[in-house]
């Protein structure tokens, strides 16, 4: 029996199924990959090339670097994504910084009237607002204060528009941490805020650096806000990519190269942090 | 003079549960004592009083000649060994033993080197020395218990909390740390407090044990005498394995005997032996015998006899071999009845016997209020109801 099944066997799956399986998993890629393939492919053609379907570089067309080199020396590329930089790490640090004790708080704390979910819910019920709704009267406002166009009225809009889903993702992190550690640390001599800054942050920090990862490329790809509150000093990469357009119409290897330099530094930040994720870093920590 | 004193303690939570009322209990300086009842009796809640892990509603807790009310758990000078040891999964077994004293380094006015001095004393008294750069999670079982105690002993801190800390082993580990932390006690003398539902634990490793249960305190005392003299019914049936055997009934004066009966069950008691005061209801009481105060009436070889008029005609349902001992469960006119006697008796299931209570050795409760009663002498024994009393 076994030995009919070969290698499907140590899947517990049937033939008929693991083929399906294969199947999904094979169409789930295409789905994935293949855009990214086309954009690839894009970036490296000649104008004249760029409205075929072709995908074999030298076979099928002749590359070249003439849109990156043209990307490359635009000074507005530089700008937004400085600007870009400055924003998603400003409002990811400001996310975790405000993120995180709440998170602690929810986690540990009873809260009255409002229980720790009800609370949880009114934070998360911010983001199921169409950022559109808020972003004219956001606009209206930072033109008021004076922060139109100014990179600190985008940290702080992506600090707000991130913070319920860093809350929502390091409050259970905290909740995986058992409190007793953190008892025993406030009899070891830690004031409470000790016992979070020693003990509970250090055994977070999974759930905190997904938080984190997660509020990056939130802000990182934040469009709607971005296009309301700025208007060029403040213009950030998304914009950029997004005005790839001018008078002679689309240039698709233009947007293709664009979109490449925007995905570079997420994924960047993705290896960055993936050290974090080391599972079972609690395990050991009570009873085994 | 007592190191450690709750007076008068109440604790109520937030959600109106009430754990504690007006709970009293007093440790001297270098006392093992423990705190043993069921689960929910409010002990741990205790433990978390005096660790300042909460707040009691009412009340005050001394330590050391100073109210410790309010303080924060750091300045309590309180040492706390965890169920489930709560060792710092991301450090290692060194930090874990330092982390105590570096945090008060400036308090306690160490040096490092007096802190390394420190930590590789109390691994070396435990026999933990090889494990130092481990994390917690390369540990067993036995060897997290250890640092977790060292991780309280290397503090020197004034008293020591104990919450289950053996709750978490194997039977065998659990006797080997069991000896291991009375022996630590009488190295390090200093007071323990120590938490278990577990009624072998509270009789050997405790100078005194405290039995709660729904957040008061029942008695307290030395363990022989809380097996021996319990206040009420329900210390009776908490220690002790087997437990005790209890029987609510009647106690009848005919014809000059006195006689204590529940529904076919009959047993002659000699007059002396009853309890002096009329419990409240009347003169229902409930009898209550150690296993080992029972032993099967027994003539020579195998033949069972009535020899004394307390002896009671019973079959045998049940034999449990314990090894050295064996445990009888026998129906003796409807009521059950547990019997420890030497596992040499060869009794089998279904067999009749004949069991001889010690009645010197039983014990009176009120049914209503299920305290003990003191027995009453021969003189007193008119207050037994009926005529004909003739003592």
């Amino acid at each position: 029996m076994a030995q009919q099944t070969g290698s499907f066997s140590h899947t517990g799956l049937t033939p008929q199924r693991w083929l399906a399986a294969v199947g999904f998993y094979l169409a789930v890629g295409v789905w994935i990959i293949v855009p990214g393939c086309w954009t690839v492919a894009q970036a490296f053609k000649q104008p004249r090339d760029v409205h075929s379907l072709r995908w074999i570089p030298w076979l099928e067309y002749q590359p070249t670097l003439a849109s990156w080199r043209e990307t490359l020396a635009d000074p507005q590329l530089r700008r937004t994504l400085r600007n870009s930089v400055i924003v998603s790490v400003g409002a990811t640090t400001l996310a975790l910084l405000l993120g995180c004790p709440a998170a602690y708080a929810l986690a540990r704390f009873r809260l009255r009237p409002l229980g720790a979910e009800d609370t949880l819910l009114v934070f998360l019920s911010q983001r199921f607002l169409p950022p559109v709704v808020v972003a004219v009267p956001l606009a209206l406002m930072a033109q008021r204060v004076g922060l139109y166009d100014r990179l600190v009225a985008l940290i702080v809009v992506h600090t707000a528009f991130v913070l319920p889903l860093v809350v929502l993702i390091t409050r259970s992190a905290f909740l995986d941490v058992p409190p007793e550690l953190e008892q025993a640390a406030r009899l070891d001599g830690c004031t409470m805020v000790g016992a979070f800054v020693r003990v509970a942050l250090p055994l977070a920090a999974p759930g905190v650096a997904a938080a984190g990862l997660i509020a990056f490329g939130f802000s990182w790809n934040e469009f709607v806000a971005a296009l309301m509150l700025t208007q060029y000093r403040a213009q950030t990469l998304p914009l950029f990519v997004a005005s790839s357009e001018d008078t002679w119409g689309l240039d698709m290897g233009r947007v293709a190269v664009r979109c490449l330099i925007a995905v570079l530094p997420p994924l960047a930040a993705g290896v960055a942090v993936q050290r974090f994720f080391i599972r079972g870093l609690t395990l050991g920590a009570v009873k085994g | 003079m007592a190191w450690l004193r709750l007076q008068s303690v109440t604790k109520v939570y937030a959600d109106g549960t009430v754990a504690l009322r007006g709970l009293s209990l007093a440790a001297a300086q270098g006392e093992f004592l423990v705190l043993v009842g069921p689960s929910g009796c409010g002990k741990t809640t205790t433990l978390r009083l005096i660790a300042g892990l909460e707040e009691p509603t009412e009340g005050e807790i001394w330590l050391g000649g100073r109210c410790i009310n309010g303080l924060p758990p750091r300045k309590r000078d309180v040492a706390m060994v965890f169920q489930n040891y709560a060792l710092y999964p991301h450090m290692t077994v060194y930090d874990n033993l330092a982390f105590g004293l570096r945090m008060r380094r400036r308090e306690l006015g160490l040096t490092k080197a007096e802190i390394d001095q420190r930590v590789r004393d109390v691994a070396e008294m435990l026999g933990i020395g090889r494990l130092l750069d481990k994390k917690p999670a390369a540990l067993s079982g036995g060897e997290r218990q250890r640092v977790a105690l060292g991780r309280a002993i290397v503090r020197r801190p004034a008293v020591f909390l104990f919450d289950e800390p053996l709750s978490n082993l194997d039977a065998q580990l659990r006797a080997e740390v069991r000896r291991d932390l009375k022996r630590l006690h009488a190295e390090i003398q200093t007071t323990m407090v120590y938490v278990t539902h577990d009624q072998i634990e509270a009789m050997t490793l405790g100078d005194r044990v405290a039995v709660l249960r729904d957040g008061q305190l029942q008695q307290v005392g030395t363990p022989q005498q809380l097996y021996d003299r319990p206040e009420n019914l329900f210390v009776a049936c908490f220690l002790g394995s087997p437990r005790i055997n209890t029987v609510e009934g009647e106690l009848v004066v005919e014809s000059g005997r006195v006689q204590f009966r529940c529904g076919a069950f009959r047993m002659d008691v000699p007059p002396g032996l009853v309890p002096a005061d009329v419990p409240q209801g009347g003169w229902r009481l409930v009898w209550a015998i150690r296993p080992e105060h029972i032993s099967l009436a027994r003539e020579t070889g195998n033949n069972y006899n009535v020899a004394e008029g307390t002896d009671l005609a019973a079959r045998v349902t049940v034999v449990e071999p314990w090894g050295r001992e064996q445990v009888l469960y026998c129906d003796c006119g409807g009521v059950e009845l547990t019997v420890l006697c030497p596992a040499a008796l060869a009794v089998r299931p279904g067999q009749q016997v004949l069991l001889r209570p010690l009645l010197t050795e039983s014990l009176w409760f009120d049914p209503t209020t299920g305290r003990r009663m003191e027995l009453g002498c021969q003189a007193r024994s008119e207050k037994v109801p009926g005529n004909g009393m003739t003592g």
